[in-house]
């Protein structure tokens, strides 16, 4: 099985020439070499297309490699996209022996804490309604939360365990992915910055202009997460999706202070309706969005999550934030007291107004849009991926992908009456 | 040297004795004790750098892992003990591969 720290051995050996030389044609360019854009390669070169993928920087260099792991369905509620997260999920276990790589793919579930009696209650209600979905929720009282994590603080009144959940190393996933596609027949243009996208008469794609050379098309994959937008105008295509910054604190290696990833659940309630609970918040927690978030790294380092705000593309660390995202994390584990930090870093997860991604086709014929994950990129990879080979290659679809199409923000007024 | 006076630590509950002004680490080597850490593989460190850049001597002071003990001033009946690294390893994790 590959491991991640092999290099990729394209850029070693167009480094040594310093140009790349690029086909003239190719039937699908994918543009974005981030989780999804590697997903997407790897599935279209699975199903036999003719595909290539082009990125600016290197593999994972973006917002897949300014992450955190997990695969998760915790943080959904009932609904389209729990049901995508779910079949993305699904599609983990399988992925290392099909991409015969080591993605560091584990599945110990995420515990979810409560601080409150009314945010138990919520969770109770909320546990019962994704368990008749099929999802594997269990709600721990005091004790059972209590015995199963040592190093919480006393006050947390009960948990809720969410035990299909599971972690990938996010670089490695897309080094595997682009490993496995590059074997089946896929080229990779890393180092290759997209200029300009020209259309023919009959408004249908033509060719990419890159820094690299030109390439003549016939579909288009805009895979560009959080740069999605810059994609989009080269085809006047005005792409609602917005860069919203997370950040992440990084501990040393410890004994463990959690034995498992938890998460507050007192996030999840605000996404919930019907409730007008709301948790108790400082004013820096409000403006940076933060959230509690802790997960082991198999190094046994752990990741401190979790922030989100829109500071445009800006990937600098900011003291106060971090400062509040820690505290935050010491009140669900008071031991994180003593645990130093190595580093920390920023990521712009893909914001699309509705939260949904963009899985589509659109009015450009052979021009497709795959981006605006947010938060759930890593996880929903898989699925992404599939979609857009099975929609390119006219294979029906396993779930409904209407709730995904690009449409609902091209055409407001047949979203309104719908 | 101007100040002799002696004080006592514990390293893994054994007492020892070192002069005030020491560091651990200097006081560990001064006692014949040149493992400080095992790492997750199981190989024995010691003392590298001596000046707290390389973090080759960290141990667990008074219950706190990962301290420099080589930047650390011994404190009367400071508890030391060999930070044994295969202990980071999370026990759920265990569990699930049996």
């Amino acid at each position: 099985m590959q491991r991640a720290t092999e290099v990729n051995c394209f850029f070693a050996c167009n480094h040594q020439r310093n140009i790349i030389i690029m086909k003239n044609f190719v039937e699908i360019a994918v543009i974005g070499g981030g989780v999804i854009g590697t997903a997407i390669t790897y599935y279209l070169a699975k199903a036999g297309f003719d595909v290539c993928l082009i990125e600016r920087n290197g593999i994972a260099e973006g917002t897949s490699g300014r992450c955190d792991g997990r695969v998760i369905v915790y943080d959904q509620v009932p609904g389209e996209s729990c049901r995508l997260a779910k079949m993305s999920l699904d599609l983990f276990p399988q992925l290392p022996d099909e991409l015969g790589f080591d993605i560091g793919w584990s599945q110990e579930g995420t515990l979810l804490l409560m601080e409150s009696e009314a945010e138990y209650q919520i969770a109770e209600s909320h546990c019962k309604c994704m368990a008749e979905t099929g999802l594997p929720y269990k709600m721990l009282d005091y004790h059972q939360v209590h015995s199963e994590e040592p190093g919480l603080a006393e006050n947390v009144v009960g948990g809720l365990s969410v035990s299909c959940d599971g972690s990938v190393n996010p670089m490695a996933l897309a080094q595997g992915f682009e490993y496995q596609a590059v074997k089946q027949g896929a080229t990779v243009y890393s180092n290759t910055n997209v200029l300009d996208i020209k259309s023919n008469r009959s408004n249908t794609v033509d060719h990419i202009i890159t820094d690299q050379g030109t390439i003549r098309v016939k579909k288009i994959i805009n895979a560009a997460g959080s740069w999605a937008g810059a994609i989009g105008q080269m085809v006047d295509l005005s792409i609602p999706i917005k860069p919203r910054q997370g950040q992440l604190i990084v501990t040393e290696r410890t004994f463990p202070v959690s034995r498992q990833p938890v998460s507050e659940f007192g996030y999840i309630v605000t996404r919930l309706e019907q409730n007008d609970y709301q948790r108790e918040v400082t004013p820096v927690m409000e403006k940076y969005g933060i959230a509690f978030a802790l997960e082991p790294t198999n190094a046994n380092n752990f990741l401190i999550g979790t922030s989100r705000c829109f500071t445009g593309f800006d990937l600098t660390s900011n003291k106060e934030l971090l400062t509040a995202m820690a505290k935050r994390a010491i009140r669900f584990y008071p031991g994180l007291r003593d645990i130093h930090v190595i580093r920390s870093y920023a990521g712009l997860r893909p914001y699309a107004p509705d939260h949904l991604p963009i899985i589509s086709d659109t009015e450009i014929e052979g021009f497709y849009i795959a981006a605006g994950h947010e938060g759930n990129g890593i996880s929903m990879a898989p699925i992404t991926g599939e979609l857009i080979a099975n929609m390119i290659g006219n294979i029906p679809q396993r779930i409904d992908i209407d709730p995904f199409r690009w449409q609902r923000f091209s055409s407001p007024k047949e979203v309104d009456n719908a | 040297m101007p100040n002799n006076k002696s004080i006592e630590f514990t390293l893994d509950n054994k007492t020892i004795l070192a002069t005030e002004g020491q560091t651990i680490a200097e006081a560990m080597i001064a006692a014949g004790h040149k493992t400080l850490r095992i790492s997750k593989e199981g190989t024995h460190q010691g003392v590298f750098c001596g000046i707290g850049v390389c973090f080759g001597c960290r141990m667990i002071v008074n219950g706190i892992p990962n301290i420099r003990t080589c930047v650390t001033p011994v404190t009367y009946g400071c508890s030391v003990q060999t930070q044994n690294e295969a202990d980071f390893v999370n026990t759920k994790e265990g569990i699930h591969e049996n």
